[in-house]
């Protein structure tokens, strides 16, 4: 999508998410199962948190529109 | 977009004008229709306008007007596995299978091991019969139908691939009017299964037929039992009993309890049709097609009442997953 971004993967708050470190609830339906899924697999060893960690910045590319509420909420900026 | 009902002559018109579209309606509506763009599932509840059952119509969820590109796949139990992987860089897919088949378990149980599941929004429902029928004949009035063969089926599954420009993203997003009692025992199941038997309740050994039976019924007032539900990180998600047997001790349901979930009993919602009405109108992006469930069209008394957004009713509703007692829309987002 033209002219929306989201915040660098680099950024720290990306594996927090998943970690959960950072405890935010995202409202699309998607990023909830997704994020739930992936730490089901962390936790059985199926999923390292970098692959994890990518899967989720994809997955936020994708929606890049739709979690900017979201993206301001937990990186404030960038 | 336009999601409403048609005659089955004007849906023939549709076709052959090259409409992309998913239909739904009774097997007799849908039998006959051309090839062309668009895949089908059976069932006669809808919302247009207002609730109505309806065998005579068929009912179109028509995107035509923001599809780019489209194609029909028809999938078996030994493919079905793939549906994800057919999808367009973006688009979304829309589906259904019919209730209680081969597929229809082997779907439910697996999906969001499939490969690229996540990839599109995945939305459908699963198509069905006249509740009056279920359980008797019903299965014989249980279709999908695929535009590609211009034929119906038993016992597959019909996905309808769409492609969109550059500027438009597809998201699916659901609804549940119901939402968790915490004061309910947490039960977690060892295996996901839509046949339960063995389960922990409060982290001690149990049975699930014996806690339906011994604790679900009496809070009924005996009359039945209600759904379990649990919180995928936010997103709730139900499942349905359907058949306690206390002498087996075991009970299926609508759609797969999954391994390790923590499920509850809901608290349920006090008015189905003023919180859907609400919920729709919070939203703020464009929906192009909602799939719901027949037990708020049941239980909110939905016929001859409004809702603000036309869609199907049927025995599940498919977003990446099975699942029951839920409101499923498909959203588009414009930049």
């Amino acid at each position: 999508m033209a002219n929306v971004t989201i915040p660098p993967k680099s950024r720290a708050e990306w594996s927090k998410l998943i970690s959960g470190e950072i405890d935010h609830k995202f409202k699309n339906y998607v990023l909830q199962i997704r994020i739930y899924q992936m730490r089901k697999d962390i936790s059985m060893g199926r999923l390292t948190l970098d692959a994890a960690t990518t899967q989720l910045y994809e997955l936020c590319c994708k929606y890049s529109l739709a979690v900017q509420a979201d993206c301001k909420d937990i990186f404030k900026t960038w | 977009m336009s999601n409403k009902i048609y005659s089955k002559k004007e849906v023939i018109n549709l076709i052959n004008a090259g409409h992309i579209m998913l239909l739904s309606g009774s097997d007799k509506a849908l039998s006959g229709l051309p090839k062309g763009k668009w895949v089908a599932g059976t069932t006669p509840y809808f919302m247009d306008g207002v609730g109505k059952v309806d065998e005579e119509n068929i009912f179109v969820d028509d995107f035509t007007d923001i599809a780019k590109n489209a194609k029909v796949e028809v999938f078996d139990t030994t493919n079905v596995h793939e549906i994800a992987k057919h999808g367009y860089d973006n688009g979304f897919i829309v589906m259904s299978l019919p209730i209680d088949t081969e597929i229809y378990f082997e779907f439910s149980n697996k999906s969001l091991e499939y490969e690229g599941i996540y990839n599109n929004p995945l939305v459908g429902f699963v198509a069905c019969c006249n509740f009056n029928d279920y359980g008797n004949f019903g299965q014989l009035k249980t279709f999908v139908g695929a535009g590609n063969y211009g034929q119906l089926f038993h016992n597959k599954a019909v996905a309808l691939y769409v492609e969109l420009p550059e500027n438009i993203t597809a998201r699916a997003e659901i609804i549940n009017l119901d939402t968790i009692d915490y004061s309910t025992p947490k039960v977690v199941f060892p295996k996901t299964s839509f046949f339960q038997s063995d389960c922990t309740i409060d982290g001690k050994p149990g049975n699930i037929a014996e806690y339906m039976e011994n604790y679900v019924k009496p809070r009924m007032g005996g009359k039945g039992y209600t759904q379990m539900i649990t919180s995928q990180n936010g997103a709730l998600i139900n499942r349905d009993p359907k058949v306690v047997d206390l002498a087996k001790g075991t009970t299926s349901f609508f759609s797969p309890a999954y391994a390790g979930d923590e499920y509850y009993l809901v608290k349920p919602g006090n008015d189905y049709l003023a919180m859907f009405n609400d919920a729709l109108k919070a939203k703020k992006s464009e929906i192009v097609a909602c799939f719901s469930c027949i037990s708020y069209f049941f239980g909110g008394s939905f016929e001859g009442k409004s809702i603000i957004k036309n869609g199907c009713y049927a025995f599940g509703e498919i977003a990446y997953q099975l699942l029951n007692k839920t409101i499923v829309t498909l959203e588009i987002d414009r930049a």
